[in-house]
Formats: C-alpha cells, structure tokens, sequence
C-alpha cells in the first residue's frame, strides 16, 4: 500500500464498509454504500481521534491498578506516546472518579482522567 | 420479607433493583464480588452509554451511574455473598446465602435473577492437545491486566474475532506484550467494525480468518499451538496445519448466560439463548421468578441490557401488586427463518403499548426484510439495513398486532 | 517346546531380524523394525509365551533412539553432579521411588512399622502420574484370569478399601457395577447364532458364563438381571439391554485424594517425603544398593522400592536390573457436569467380544463428587509423557458410550483429560525381587487396576520385603488416622454458621461452582500445596463447570498472599508453568 492509499473500517453502522481513502488535497474516499461513510472516511483521512485507555499504578488501595482515560479524543498517531507517558507513574489512594492524573497527556491539551472512584484501603 | 430479591449486581441487576426501590418497594441486592459493577469494572474501555446516554462512557463509569442510583434509592446491597440455595414457597422466596458475617435467611416475595454469564473454555470448542499452564478466557486476561496490571505472556495468540476478544487485543498491544496474533473462523471480525478497527486495524496487528486453533502444545507451559484453516461451515481443512509459536492462548469464544441456578427453580430453559424463557417483562416460566441481562440472552450492548431491567421493573410491580392480568395462553414467539434466537420467548399479559422483541440473525444481508409471521399470514414487515449474525436486532411491535395469535413467527428474508 | 524355541516362533512370524536372549525368564529382543506398532506387537507376542517373566524391548524403530540417547545423556550429567553430594544424614531402611498412589501405599504401611522409609518423587506433588488420570474404579477383580498376581491383589485390595478410606476420611462408595450385554455384545457372531439362539445367548449364556468367571476369581454376591430388572437397577440405560450381570464390590474412590491422604498419613508416622527429587542413578557394591542418587543428591539406604510406574523400566535399569520394558498406553477420558449426577447409579461397562479395539475395559462411571466419567480409551502411544487429547478421541469416545446412555446430553461434558498407564509387556503386575540388584523391589507394570489393588499391593510388597530380610517390628504409636479438609458445601448450615464464627474466611466462597471457602484453600496451602492444580486437587476449586473462568484469579490471587510471592509466580503446577509473565508495561507490581 503507497502512502497516499489508506484502508479503514466504516464504524458508522454494523456493515462496516471498507473504505479506501485516496489522501491528498482533496481526500476521495472510495468503497462506502452511503453518505454517512463518506463523511466518516475523510475525518479519518486528515485527523483520526481515539480515546485512550489504560491503567497506572496505585498505592494503598482495593486493586493495583487505577483504569484511567483520555478526557476526549487523542491524534491517534499520539496514541502509543500517551500509553509511554503513563509508564512508571504511580497514584495513591483514595481517587475519585474524574479526577485528573495527568494534564495536557504528551501534549495533547487532553488529559488523563480517572475512571472511578478508589477508596484507601490498609 | 423483601418484595424482592435481586441476586447479581452487574448492570443489570443494578439498574432492577434501583427501579424497583424508586417505586417505594423494599429490595435487597446480593453480590458474589467485594464491589459492585459486574463485568464492567474490568471493561475499561469507552463506549458504553451511547444509547442511553447518548455518551461515550468507560465500563466504570457507566456502572458508576447505576451504583449511585442503587445508593440514592436505598437498595440494601450485600457483597461477598454466596448464594447457596433458593427455595419456592407458597407465596414467596426462601434464599440462604453464606457471607463472612454467618449464615443467613432471607425471604422474598419475588426474585430478581441478574447474574450475567460465563465465557466458554477451551473444552467446550474441543481444542486438543495437552493442558499446560498458559491458556485463560479473554475475561480473565481483561481482569489479569486491568485489574492486576498483569500480562498474559509475552506472545499471545488471541482465539476469536468477536469484541471481547478484539478489545483484550488492543489493552495487551499498549500495555507491552512483544507479539500478538489474532485467529478466527469467521471470514470477517465478527465483532463491531469500530471494534475492529480501532482495536486491530489502527494498530497492524496480524490476524488470520477462517483459522481456529487446533491442538495446543507445550507440556508445563503453551510453547506453540497448531493452526488450521476452516471452511465455510467452521470444518477443519486437512492439510493446513501449521504449528505457531506463542506462550499463551486466550480464547474469546463466546458467553454463555449462568443459567443453572434458574433451572433448579424450575425455569425452562431456551437451548437457542441458553438462558430462561422469558415473557414480555422477563419472568422466567416460573411464577415471581425474573431473569435480566446476559442471564437472559448474550446483550452486546449494555444500554439494551440496561433498558430491559427497567421494563423487567414493571413486570415486577405488576406482580407485587397482583395487576396487570395474564393471558389463559400465552402468545408463543417462535424464531424462524434465518433466525438463530428470539427474546422474548412469549407473551403474556393483556395490557396495552408496545414491546420489543430481540433477535438474533442466522445470516449476513444487506437490506433485509423483516416479517413478523403467524399461521402463514404477515402481520408486519420491517426493513433492516444490514445483519449479521454477531449483532443482536430489535424490533418495536405494538400488542396490538400479535394479541390473540397463539403462535407467532420471525422470519428474516 | 522350551521357552526359547516358543519366542523364536514368534519371532519366525515378523519380517525382521530381531535376536533375543534369555535370563533367567526374562527375554531381551534387539532389533529394528519400521514401525512402533509393530514394536508393541512384537512385544505383547512374546510376553504372552508362558513362562516368559519379563520382556525387555530394546527393538528400535525410526525415532526412538533419538529419545532414549537424549533421555540417558540428561540422567548422566545429572549423575555425575550429585554422586558424591550427601543430601542427608540419615540412612534409610527403605527408599521408595515414585509417589504415586503405590509408592504412598507403600510409604502409609511401612509407617506402621519401626523403620526409617522415604520416598522420592520426581514431580511438585504426589499423584501427577497415572494416579491423576483414571477412572477412580475400584474394581472387583472379575477382568484379570483367575492365576495371575493382578486377580489375586485386586479382589485382596477391593475388600481392603472401606477400612482404608475410613482411616483415612476419604470418600468411598460401593455403588457395584453392572456388565451390560446388549444386541451389540456378539455383533460379530451374530452370524453364526441364527434368530432366537442369538438372544437366547445374550439372555442365558453370556450372563452366566461371565458369573461363573467371577465365582471363580473368587467374587461373592453376583446377581444376573434380564430385560426390566436392569432398568430397574438403572433407569437411563439403553431399552435395547437383554441382560445384566451384577456385581456389587465394585466401588469408586477419588484416586489423587486417596494418595494425598496416604501421603499426609504417611508422613505423619515418620516417613520421609522428598518431593521435586528425581532418582538419577544408584551407587551398588557388588550387587546390592548402597545409595540412591537423586538429582538433590544421595541417599543412603538398605532397600529400595522401585514404584516409578510409567518410569520404572528406566529405574531398573539404571540399577542393572533391566527386567521388563514399559509400552505406555494413553486412555483418554471425558467428565461430565454434576448437574448428571443422578443419571447414573453404577459403574457400567457394556461387554462386548471380542473386546473393543480402543476401549478396552472402558465404560461410565460415577464419581464420588457426582460426576459422570466416560472411559478410557486405550491406545498405544510412543511417548510416555503424551496426555494429548484430540477432537478425535473425544468424538470416538461419544460414539463408543452415547448408546448406553442415550439420554445424556452429550454437551454437558465440562472437560477431557488422558493418563497413560504403565504396561508391561507380560501385562500383569510385576511384584518380585529384581533379579539384578539384591535388595531392589521392583513395582512395576501397575496399570489398571493399580487403584483397586493399591492396598493389598502395599501389604504384599512390603512381606516381600520382609523376606529379603528387612526386618519388621510394629510400631506402637502408628496413628493411621487422618482428617480430612473440611468441606462448606458439605456442612449442615448450623454448622457452617459455627464454622463462620471462628473464622469468617468459611463465609468467603472463592469458587462458586463447586462451593469452596477461602478457608479450605488457606488449609490445602498449610497441608503443603505449592500450586494452583495442587490446591484444586485438595479442595475442588476451579473444578467445576465453569473450569475457572470465574475463579482461577480469585484462587491464584489467595495463593500469593498465603505463599508470599507475587500474583505473576504463582505456578499451575511446575517451576516452569508459571502462570502468568509480564507486568504492564515492564513497571513493578
Ligand atoms: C469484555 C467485554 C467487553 C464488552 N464491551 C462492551 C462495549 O464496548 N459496549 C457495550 O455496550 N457492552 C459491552 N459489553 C457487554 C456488557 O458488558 C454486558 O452486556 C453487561 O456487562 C451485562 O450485564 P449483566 O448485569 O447482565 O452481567 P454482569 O456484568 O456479568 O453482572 C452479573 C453480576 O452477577 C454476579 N453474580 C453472578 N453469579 C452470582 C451469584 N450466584 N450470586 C450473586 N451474584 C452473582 C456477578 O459477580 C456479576 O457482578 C462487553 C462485555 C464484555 C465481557
Ligand atoms: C486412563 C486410565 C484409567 C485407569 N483407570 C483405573 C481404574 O478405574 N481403576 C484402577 O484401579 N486403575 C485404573 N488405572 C490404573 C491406575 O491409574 C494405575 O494402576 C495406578 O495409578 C498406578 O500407580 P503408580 O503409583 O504405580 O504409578 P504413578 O501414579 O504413575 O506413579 C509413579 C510415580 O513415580 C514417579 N517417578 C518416575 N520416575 C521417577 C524417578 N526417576 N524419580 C522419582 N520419581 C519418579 C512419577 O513422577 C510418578 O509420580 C487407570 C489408568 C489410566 C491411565
Ligand atoms: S458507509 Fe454507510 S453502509 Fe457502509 S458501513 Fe458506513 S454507514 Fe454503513
């Protein structure tokens, strides 16, 4: 596959067309059955989003593991930056759901959050 | 006595008993687990909620919203309880659990079924070879490294394209396995395309269709597994194996609802679903005895698990107060053709409005149509714009249109 | 016709060139042929000629030496390592090698007695070789011919079990087992018992010859049923059933938990366990044993038992005592869900002649936990350590019984599992004093019934050694007595309500298939697990229908705290299966 060609999944709906994005000025997309698939091919072509999530470490509390995500949607090409900078870091109990663990999370203006609530516990 | 009992506090279960405790009933809620949110806790992905809530929520945080509700309405809950047997009496429930604190009694007017399912293991698929360590569901891999922050093995094969199995993909990608591989026998992920791409596709893991593991081998610990391709009909194809290393094996291979304990009450138990039988508002085939969630059937979304034990509630309400009046003879609904499964199993009561009906294709169509069926005559059509077997549909029918048949069929063509 | 002309005739039969000595009965073949079938054949062939008392197969086919080359070079540097590294003080009166259910047997009678004993076992646990894979029947000793050593110590062991398991609190169960004769027993001479002689032999004959055959191995109480008294006997039985015969010894026994117990009860009265101890080779002055060498070093000792099952032809031979040659043979099994458990009331065997071809001796079972046990196949395989399972065996094995019991859904089998069983090629037991090293017992070729005769095995073996002199003076404060780990699913609820109030860990129910406390696993721990499988051995965790997927975290996570190391060590079974590796992302735990 040249760069300019990229294939992804329509997720719009459970068909799941396979898509080929035509990168370039104009993005064409190419193998979508409606328009929904279209608008959803060039959002992916120029900027696609995930939200990331993953666990870190915590101290003193039910589990070893605090679930966290990103607040909002991350450059997808700055996910597996987001996932290192969580590397070695540590929390401790209590937290609480919402709470923000990491700010502006490898410079994404978006950070980590808490996903619950984690009661201290001896 | 309690006017019910809710005995599992997944979603499901939570989203029953808050319902039932907001119309003023007195309710009690018991959990094998030391916490509350089932599955959820462990399923710490987003994409939870965007049917009820129309947002994208974590697996926490979705449960978070139902244990708040459970709190604010005053459900008594109890964790690290066993339920050790469930007796019908009379006119009520007699329930002994075992809890650290002793044994204890418990009596209820009506039961609230909720425990969710299990996932199928290697000897279910009949995958051979020998038994070393290093082979887990995917469910214990999701708990293993969100809960604990603990890897499988280095190299994993996954068994399995369904969500479940896509989802443990991605977490053990990020979090540092070396290799991964996926195989399935489908000819396409069967979980959701999102899924799918989101989990695999972003990410360039290697994957492999239409091939199931065969054998696996290593004497203490995995050390390969044998591959095979399969045809169309999941049949091996001799010839084809081919032995890949890996140290671990986790399956994803499908769930199946917990269903035995209804069964011993008495419950009949649908072979296609296998779970209980159930009625418009999900009592099981035993009078005060209702079953919601994956206890019932397989949901793929929360959301559609969660909205069902609201209408599961007014089934239940109806029964403390002795409204809403039966049939003499149910409405059987019976699944068709190109229909796996359909919940519910038949129709019971009386009363006006409308009632959902789920089903489970048995193939892939783009445009399908959809005809609700009974002595040869179609009462109603609906039109789907894709299915597949993987994905659970729902239909909105009113009473009206199925009331006084005695059986009615769905047909999917 | 003398002995050597008789093996020289068969060995006329084979295509090959095969030589053959002879030594005191035991016969040594030498040769190569293309095949391991073949190599069986010739094997079983010749230890069939009577007056054979060991064959020793030392005939090579493609692939073998490879193997054993491999095997000897391991066992060498193991040898060369530990000759000279003491690895205790004492000297023993008797070591016993191999902790399965006849080397514990032994361990438990010799503790009666005032002597030092210990045993080694090369595995983690007791009972991780064919002691963990079989059917746990005890049978009645109605199979084996009527003279052989197999006949005489099965009926002796049988009648020993209900004392035994009682000392020890082990479930027994008499539940007597039915011989099923159906319009398939004679399905290939059907042709030459023209329309009503064929049902009146499977109605009159056949049950009658067969408890004929049982008076004479000296069985009591054998009754014949026709037609309705065997459904009546028991109800899911195929309708298509002529006659039964029933014998009412037979019972069943959960075979890794009876050795448990032996073990524990053993050591109790003093003999010495060691466990992860491989025997690597013997230091001998002239020809007895003056030490044993193990893998952890050597110990001293007067006598030696060899009770290494599928292993003990290469015990033997390591002491120059090469008298028999193992051919292992794998019988798969399935089990079936609890749930069944009232489906099936006795161990029932349809009999079929000539005897099935891979089932041999298979049938249903009940279990003393409720389940249900469909087989063993029997089929000869070239490895000793292969416990494979194949969708193959498992389909074969459904076929085989689904006609007996047409009822049972076939989808609730909850698992498979396959043991090995160590034959010889004489095919009896092989109880005797090795004719290479003076002080050696050899116990070998215990395939089935090893479970049944364990008992009566033990007390034989141990007045053999008695009679290559070591002396034996009862031991007064033997206590043979042993308790169980108590069970909650067992305990009345007032009970189990005391129980909670003592200790609130009785109320944590970590595995809720088969309703197994916290508490339980703490105590298997203490009693010495040091795995995960071990643990589920002793209490039935994980055990059951959903076969850990709801507890294998639950149980491993108690098992770390209990042992003290990390979630990420805990082990199934061996140093080399821990269970998980990795830490997310390479951080600590
Ligand atoms: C890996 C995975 C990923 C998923 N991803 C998504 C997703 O992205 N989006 C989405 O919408 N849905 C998803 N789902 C589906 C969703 O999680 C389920 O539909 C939902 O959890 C079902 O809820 P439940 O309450 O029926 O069952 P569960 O969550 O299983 O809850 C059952 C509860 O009952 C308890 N229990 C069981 N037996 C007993 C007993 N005998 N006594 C007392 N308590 C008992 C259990 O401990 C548990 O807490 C996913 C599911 C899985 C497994
Ligand atoms: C599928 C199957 C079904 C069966 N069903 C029945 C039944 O229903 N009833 C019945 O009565 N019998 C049955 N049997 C037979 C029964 O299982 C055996 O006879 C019995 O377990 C033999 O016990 P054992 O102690 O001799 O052998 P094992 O249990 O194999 O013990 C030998 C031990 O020696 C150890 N060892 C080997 N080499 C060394 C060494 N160099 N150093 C230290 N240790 C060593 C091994 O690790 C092993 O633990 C069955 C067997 C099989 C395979
Ligand atoms: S392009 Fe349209 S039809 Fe195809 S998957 Fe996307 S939304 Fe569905």
């Amino acid at each position: 596959m040249s760069d300019d060609v990229k294939e992804v999944l329509c997720v719009r709906c459970p068909k799941g067309c396979r898509l080929k994005l035509l990168l370039g000025e104009e993005v064409a997309v190419k193998g979508h059955e409606c328009r929904l698939g279209e608008e959803y091919g060039k959002k992916e072509a120029t900027d696609p989003e995930r939200v990331v999530p993953s666990t870190v470490k915590i101290m003193d509390a039910r589990w070893p593991r605090l679930p966290v995500r990103s607040e909002r949607a991350v450059p997808l090409v700055k996910v597996e930056e987001v996932i290192e900078e969580l590397r070695g870091l540590e929390v401790e109990a209590p937290v609480k759901k919402g709470d923000v663990i990491v700010e502006n999370v490898a410079e994404t203006s978006v950070d980590m959050i808490a996903e619950r609530d984690m009661e201290r516990e001896a | 006595m309690k006017d019910a009992v809710v005995i599992g506090g997944g979603p499901s279960g939570l989203a029953a008993a808050s319902e039932l405790a907001k119309k003023q009933y007195e309710i009690k809620l018991l959990e094998r687990n030391d916490e509350l949110g089932g599955l959820l806790q462990q399923c710490i992905h987003e994409g939870f909620g965007t049917i009820l809530f129309d947002e994208s929520l974590s697996g926490p945080e979705f449960a978070d919203v139902f244990i708040e509700k459970v709190d604010d309405a005053g459900v008594e809950v109890e964790l690290n309880t066993y339920v050790k047997s469930v007796e019908k009496k009379d006119d009520h429930f007699e329930i002994l659990t075992v809890t650290g604190e002793g044994v204890q009694n418990i009596s209820a007017r009506s039961l609230v079924y909720a425990i969710g399912c299990r996932e199928r293991n290697r000897f279910e698929i009949k995958i051979g070879g020998t038994r070393p360590a290093g082979v887990y569901t995917a469910g214990t891999v999701q708990r293993l490294v969100n809960l604990y922050g603990i890897l499988p093995g280095k190299d994993p094969i996954i068994v399995g394209g369904g969500d479940v199995g896509l989802i443990v993909a991605r977490h053990l990608h990020l979090e540092g396995v070396d290799s991964l591989m996926m195989v399935y026998p489908e000819e396409f992920f069967s979980g959701l395309p999102r899924n799918a791409q989101q989990c695999i596709l972003d990410f360039d893991i290697p994957y492999k269709p239409r091939t199931t593991v065969k054998r696996i081998i290593g004497e203490k610990k995995v050390e390969a597994v044998e591959l095979v391709e399969v045809d169309e009909n999941w049949a091996p194809i001799e010839g084809t194996e081919e032995t890949y290393g890996c140290d671990s094996v986790i399956l994803s291979v499908g769930l199946i609802p917990y269903s035995e304990k209804v069964e011993e009450l008495g419950a009949v138990i649908d072979p296609r679903t296998g779970g209980p039988e159930v009625n418009e508002f999900f009592e099981t085939s035993v009078d005060g005895v209702f079953s919601v969630g994956n206890l019932v059937q397989i949901f793929d979304y929360v959301d559609d698990a969660v909205k069902m034990s609201f209408v599961a509630a007014e089934g239940v309400d109806d029964y403390l107060k002795g409204a809403g009046r039966k049939r003499d003879e149910p409405v059987r609904l019976k699944p068709g053709k190109n229909v796996r499964s359909i919940v519910p199993q038949r129709i019971a009561h009386e009363s006006e409005g409308k009632i959902k009906i789920f089903f489970r294709p048995g193939l892939e169509k783009e445009n399908a149509k959809v005809d609700i069926r009974s002595e040869g005559r179609v009462l109603k059509s609906f039109k789907k714009r894709y299915i597949r077997p993987s994905t659970l549909e729902e239909l909105e029918v009113s009473r009206g249109v199925i009331g006084g048949k005695k059986e009615v069929v769905v047909d999917v063509r | 016709m003398s002995i050597s002309r008789k093996v020289k005739k068969v060995l006329d039969g084979y295509p090959h060139d095969i030589s053959y000595g002879l030594d005191h009965g035991i016969v040594i073949l030498e040769g190569h042929v293309d095949s391991h079938e073949e190599w069986v054949d010739i094997g079983l062939k010749v230890g069939e000629v009577e007056g054979v008392e060991g064959v020793v197969n030392e005939i090579t086919w493609k692939g073998r030496e490879g193997v054993k080359n491999k095997r000897k070079a391991r066992l060498k540097k193991k040898f060369e390592e530990n000759k000279d590294k003491r690895s205790t003080s004492k000297v023993y009166d008797v070591v016993i090698i191999g902790g399965g259910i006849i080397g514990c047997s032994i361990a438990r009678e010799l503790s009666k007695f005032e002597l030092d004993a210990a045993l080694l076992e090369k595995e983690p646990d007791v009972s991780l070789g064919q002691t963990r894979a079989n059917n746990g029947m005890v049978h009645p000793g109605l199979a084996p011919s009527k003279h052989s050593l197999k006949r005489e110590l099965n009926v002796k062991g049988n009648a020993l079990y209900p004392k035994l398991c009682d000392e020890l609190d082990v479930p027994f169960k008499r539940v007597g087992s039915l011989i099923l004769i159906t319009p398939k027993t004679l399905k290939k001479y059907r042709k030459y018992l023209p329309g009503g002689l064929y049902t009146f032999a499977l109605k009159y004959v056949l049950p009658w010859l067969v408890k004929r055959k049982g008076k004479r191995n000296g069985l009591d109480g054998i009754e014949v049923l026709r037609g309705d008294e065997v459904l009546k006997e028991e109800e899911n039985v195929t309708e298509e059933v002529l006659s039964a015969v029933k014998i009412p010894s037979t019972g069943i026994v959960d075979p890794y938990e009876l050795t448990i117990a032996l073990y524990e009860n053993a050591e109790k009265n003093g003999v010495d366990f060691y466990l992860n101890t491989e025997v690597v080779g013997f230091k001998k002055q002239d020809d007895s044993i003056q030490r044993v060498i193990t893998d952890e070093g050597y110990l001293s000792t007067r006598y030696v038992v060899n009770a290494a099952g599928l292993h003990s032809d290469e015990v033997a031979e390591l002491a120059d005592a090469r008298e028999f040659t193992m051919h292992p043979r794998k019988g798969v099994e399935l089990l079936f869900n609890k749930r069944l458990e009232d489906q099936v009331d006795h161990c029932l065997v349809e009999l079929t002649i000539p005897s099935h071809p891979t089932s041999k001796g298979g049938g249903i079972n009940p279990t003393v936990h409720g389940n249900i046990i469909w087989g063993p196949t029997a089929e000869e395989v070239k490895s000793k350590e292969d416990t494979s399972v194949d969708k193959k065996d498992i389909d074969k094995i459904m076929e085989r019984y689904s006609s007996i019991l047409p009822d049972l859904p076939e989808s609730e089998f909850i698992r498979y599992f396959a043991g090995v069983r160590a034959a010889s090629f004489t095919e009896d037991f092989i109880i005797r004093p090795a004719k290479g090293a003076s002080n050696l017992l050899h116990v070998a070729g215990i395939q089935s019934p090893g479970v049944a005769s364990a008992p009566a095995i033990a007390e034989y073996s141990v007045e053999r050694l008695h009679e290559m002199g070591l002396s034996l003076v009862k031991d007064d404060d033997f206590d043979g007595s042993r308790k169980k780990i108590d069970r909650a699913a067992e305990m009345s609820e007032n009970e189990l309500k005391r129980r909670i109030e003592e200790d609130e860990r009785w109320g944590n129910i970590v595995c809720t298939c088969e309703m197994v406390s916290e508490a339980e696993i703490v105590e298997a721990l203490e009693r010495g697990a040091a795995s995960f499988d071990a643990v589920k051995r002793r209490t039935r965790a994980g055990m059951g229908e959903c076969q850990e997927s709801y507890c294998l975290l639950r149980i491993a996570e108690i098992v770390s705290r209990e042992l003290e190391i990390p979630l990420n060590k805990v082990k199934k079974e061996w140093d080399e299966s821990e269970f998980f590796d990795g830490i997310v992302r390479g951080e600590g735990l």
